[in-house]
């Protein structure tokens, strides 16, 4: 596993999380960071979580990446 | 074929990345103190050097005028200069990434500002080595060595500079305070840098946190193509 200090941009600017009880709610990207990362694991594992880009979706594994300014 | 993950494969895997990703940030963490004990071995050996050059040439004029003459500053300059660099030199050698380590160098590379503010006779432009120190020392982004250094700075000139105070101001009389001036200048980059090495440190775990969120989901592919005992 290769990281840059460099790499920070985020790859979204909108979490969508549903919780358990079917209740969706928008996250920014610092709201959803706050969560503990057990829970954004498992929100990732249990696909309870969906990014999205300038209104778009962007798949977790893109959204999540780190990539170069 | 797909198996679906239940809900305490879930809970495993997420606790085992979580685990591994502090794992991963401490290292990495780890890594950049090593970096910085390398970068102090040479420095040492290097002020040592330029300590001991610094009292043949510079010392005999700064203190005593138009006479050169070689003094006890050459003394200083081997021996306290020798004492300052060997303690760390040990340690990066002894007891890489120890905390202590980082500790003793904060104090030793402080010192050595002092030690050579004092061979050129409390010349103001050598101070500037106290602020490149607290720079180097910022490389650690562990913001309590950066304390450790400021409570040195502030010990020492306030000790000189009620005892021999042109060692360190250049001046035979000067003010009690005035290390709080010194002091305060040291504090406001302290701050500063402090303030640097917490969002280096934030931007760390927040990459670290992504790659493990990442890990999670690849982790979850190889498990429902052949999924584990442990977490089945």
């Amino acid at each position: 596993m290769t990281i840059g200090l460099n790499e920070t941009r985020r790859g979204f600017d909108e979490a969508i999380v549903r919780d358990e009880n079917g209740t969706a709610r928008k996250l920014t990207p610092a709201q959803y960071e706050k969560l503990p990362l057990a829970d954004r694991i498992r929100l990732v594992l249990e696909d309870r979580v969906a990014f999205s880009r300038e209104g778009a979706p962007v798949p977790a594994r893109e959204a999540l990446k780190v990539s170069p300014r | 074929m797909t198996q679906p993950l239940d809900k305490a494969a879930i809970a495993a895997l997420a606790n085992d990345i979580v685990a591994r990703t502090e794992s991963t940030y401490a290292d990495f963490v780890q890594r950049w103190h090593l970096r910085a004990e390398r970068m102090f071995l040479w420095l040492m050996v290097g002020q040592w050097l330029f300590g001991i050059l610094l009292a043949f040439a510079v010392s005999p004029w700064a203190w005593a005028g138009k006479t050169r003459v070689v003094s006890n500053h050459v003394f200083a300059a081997v021996v306290l200069g020798g004492l300052l660099s060997a303690l760390p030199i040990a340690l990066i050698k002894l007891r890489p990434g120890w905390v202590g380590t980082r500790h003793v160098i904060a104090f030793s590379q402080i010192m050595w500002g002092a030690l050579l503010i004092h061979l050129t006779g409390g010349r103001i432009e050598t101070h500037f080595h106290v602020f490149g120190s607290l720079a180097f020392l910022a490389f650690y982004r562990d913001w309590k060595v950066l304390i450790t250094a400021t409570l040195t700075v502030a010990a020492d000139h306030f000790i000189r500079g009620l005892l021999i105070p042109e060692s360190v101001y250049g001046v035979a009389e000067a003010s009690g305070w005035r290390f709080l001036e010194h002091a305060g200048w040291v504090a406001f980059e302290v701050a500063v840098l402090i303030y640097g090495i917490t969002l280096s440190l934030r931007e760390l775990r927040r990459i670290a946190e992504n790659v493990a969120q990442v890990e999670a989901l690849a982790e979850r592919e190889t498990y429902q193509a052949s999924p584990l005992p442990a977490l089945a």
